[in-house]
């Protein structure tokens, strides 16, 4: 018997409504590990090209990893793959909570879910079986409506629900996957792809826990890790979550504000953390926020999570949709010049309750303010809103508007880059996207490493596919176990900070494989080291596991990813950066003048590609690349 | 010398809630901002900003009025 995980992966057509398992070997789980590498295995073999991804042949690949539902903080963790309708490339987003420990313990690894089924149905998996159940009594309702009818109808309040909400019932291309109705698969669009599969819910609940190897090691590195904890580099995430970051990034001059026009936010202390844990975190009028107003995911100790609640004047908030963080904090706040944290936290809410990526729908409505107040928009086009910047009002209605397409906010459900399209009058100069995914609110003028990762990320801009910066110099200990040994001054793009780049891409990229926290595991500022990590996947699989292999399966996956892109004719040139980052200095603060150089980022990228095995011209993966690493089966699938 | 001081995130824990992370301190004529960190008593990994010019060395020396600002880097989130 394996430990840590069940060899079980169970296969769903909705089509024809036919369920079957399939138990790979034990190599197949310690070559890829799960996650998104596991995935993408799937997605690779079992779709050809150009497919739609609206249609019933896209996949959609939900994996778990070898240690997802271990007894340690920062395991349960799912990762959701599929065409992207947002992008048209791959598809690929993580997200924690209860669900995926719950996966795990209801007796599957991971779930590859093919076709549509011809009326709304739910997956109910329960101690190793798997059923469809209807769903039309769930369809048009949202995420906390459905979790209560879910949980009521089977009886049991502890069963965990991952949905799509109406924004992914009604192809909103940005929709999320939520579970807990606070935890989002966010970006790409994976809630779109679930929805067009008629399939409303996957439920989970069981009691099949795997064995862990070493137990005591395992609990060994779990106190460890309690115990380190306040004297951290991430004691201010456990506190005050990632809205800390709200105001490290303002001081460094990287607070996205205004549709990226600058990185200082001259009101960013009213959406600060330490004002959210004073003011709206759930218990704060009582001084109880510690307990009430912090929540965690499986076996975690970090505790990030938060919790709004408001029961008076405007905006009321409903503890069941948890609390915003960092990115939804930015976005839909200084991103749209909005200081208003009780309305923050509301768009925060409506996103989790329609199930839409909060980085988009911020992004996409700061876009839409940007053409307002350029004369691009009307109050004719947007139903009557006055869209300036700074409008918190306007943002919680369009986030209620997109989420039901209603109105104006059926072209920003579109996303920024097809509504520019559709809009046309030069809006496309005002777009902060990469591949047609909206930038997150880290910047790339501030942290030059994200020009490369957020134009060569495979599924659009990302801010958690490499580790930024400022944290190559302070941790040489912990960077030194990958590599990396030579930090470089503050603002510079040369080889030393590619290679950085590409490195620390293979580590998160081995992070997202095993489906652990990238905030509890890493290479930095992080709870635990890579090499603890590599001591954690010993002690719960029991394989005599290298740090060097946990790498690889990192770089493994990031081929694979843009090897789905190559097979749709997706390369280079689609590796590119918003005009404006190149042409528009930032205005204010620290960062005031910050530009990006287009010839050195250009020498950048062909240093990356070539650093990557990759074929400088298109950027992508080569035969002898692919099987260096064991992917002679991708080459084949390229016709390399 | 008066130097005026900004702690962020969870740093400003070490000052009362009601300074918001804000102070002003008295330091010797000569000081660096890693006597300053000493005096502040923070031992962790820090950026320090100085008038507005960030990653500022602890060797640096402080000027009378400096306002300086003390975070921890950021990753994602």
């Amino acid at each position: 018997m394996p430990h840590g995980y069940h060899g079980r992966i169970l296969h769903v057509d909705l089509t024809s409504g036919a369920l079957s398992i399939e138990q790979p070997e034990e190599k197949f789980y310690r070559k890829y590990m799960g996650g998104s590498a596991m995935a993408l295995t799937y997605l690779l073999r079992g779709m050809p090209p150009g497919v739609d991804p609206l249609a019933p042949e896209n996949m959609l690949a939900l994996f778990l990893s070898v240690v997802t539902g271990a007894p340690i903080s920062g395991q349960s963790r799912v990762t959701v793959a599929a065409k992207s309708p947002l992008t048209g490339c791959v598809g690929d987003s993580q997200a924690g909570g209860f669900f995926p420990a719950e996966m795990k313990f209801a007796g599957f690894d991971g779930i590859v879910i093919t076709g549509r089924a011809p009326h709304p149905v739910y997956l109910w998996l329960h101690d190793g079986q798997a059923e469809l159940r209807d769903a039309t009594h769930l369809w048009g309702r949202v995420t906390g409506e459905v979790q209560d009818m879910l949980r009521h109808e089977l009886g049991d309040d502890k069963i965990e629900v991952l949905q799509t909400g109406p924004a992914g019932e009604k192809g909103v291309r940005f929709a999320a996957l939520m579970n807990m109705c606070s935890r989002a698969n966010g970006r790409t669009g994976m809630g779109a792809v679930m929805g067009a599969k008629n399939l409303k819910a996957i439920v989970v609940w069981g009691n099949q826990r795997p064995s862990i190897a070493d137990a005591a090691a395992l609990k060994a590195l779990a106190q460890w890790g309690a115990t380190r904890l306040p004297q951290s580099d991430i004691a201010g995430l456990s506190k005050y979550g990632t809205s800390e970051v709200i105001g490290l990034n303002n001081a460094d001059g990287g607070l996205p504000t205004r549709n990226y026009a600058g990185g200082v936010f001259e009101y960013y202390e009213a959406l600060d953390g330490p004002t959210l844990y004073e003011t709206l975190l759930r218990g704060a009028a009582q001084g109880r926020q510690e307990r009430l107003g912090r929540d965690t995911c499986y076996a975690c100790v970090v505790r990030c999570k938060r919790v709004v609640e408001k029961r008076d004047g405007p905006y009321l908030l409903d503890p069941t949709y948890g609390g915003p963080e960092y990115e939804s904090l930015a976005t839909l706040g200084s991103y749209c010049g909005v200081s208003d944290l009780a309305a923050v936290c509301k768009a925060n809410e409506n996103c989790n309750k329609y199930g839409l990526d909060t980085i988009s729908c911020g992004a996409t409505i700061a876009w839409a303010m940007e053409c307002f107040e350029n004369g691009l928009l009307t109050k004719e086009d947007t139903d009557g809103l006055e869209l300036r910047f700074g409008n918190a009002e306007a943002v919680v209605r369009l986030t209620e508007m997109i989420g039901r397409r209603e109105g104006f906010g059926d072209l920003l459900a579109e996303g920024s880059a097809r509504a520019a399209q559709r809009l046309g009058r030069g809006s496309e100069r005002f777009l902060i996207t990469s591949k047609n995914q909206e930038a997150p609110a880290h910047m790339p003028q501030v942290k030059r490493t994200l020009a490369i990762i957020y134009a060569a990320n495979p599924f659009g801009a990302d801010h958690q596919s490499h580790e930024h910066d400022p944290a190559y110099a302070p941790y040489p200990e912990r960077m030194a176990q990958i590599g990396l040994h030579d930090p470089q001054p503050p603002l510079t793009l040369n080889a030393e900070m590619v290679r950085y780049a590409l490195v620390t891409q293979y580590a998160y990229s081995a992070l997202d494989s095993l489906s652990v926290c990238q905030f509890v595991y890493g290479p930095a500022w992080h709870l635990y080291s890579m090499n603890q990590l590599t001591e954690m996947v010993r002690a719960v699989t029991g394989w005599d596991v290298s740090l060097y292999e946990i790498m690889k399966v990192g770089e493994r996956r990031l081929n694979m990813l843009r090897a789905f892109n190559a097979r749709e004719g997706i390369g280079r040139e689609h590796d590119t950066l918003p005009e404006r980052f190149f042409t528009r200095p930032l205005q204010g603060g620290p960062s005031d003048g910050y530009v990006l150089d287009r010839d050195e980022w250009q020498r950048a990228m062909d240093t990356y590609y070539a650093m990557a095995g990759w074929d400088v011209q298109s950027g992508n993966p080569t035969r002898p690349t692919l099987e260096a690493l064991g992917l002679g089966w991708v080459a084949d699938l390229l016709g390399l | 010398m008066r130097i005026s001081v900004h702690l962020y995130g969870v740093l400003r824990d070490r000052l009362p809630p009601a300074a918001k992370g804000r102070t002003t301190l008295e330091l010797p004529d000569v000081a660096t901002v890693g006597d300053l960190l000493a005096t502040l008593g923070i031992e962790r990994r820090v950026i320090v900003s100085i008038n507005g010019r960030a990653h500022i060395p602890t060797k640096h020396i402080l000027q009378d009025g400096d306002q300086v600002m003390i975070y921890t880097p950021v990753g994602g989130g």
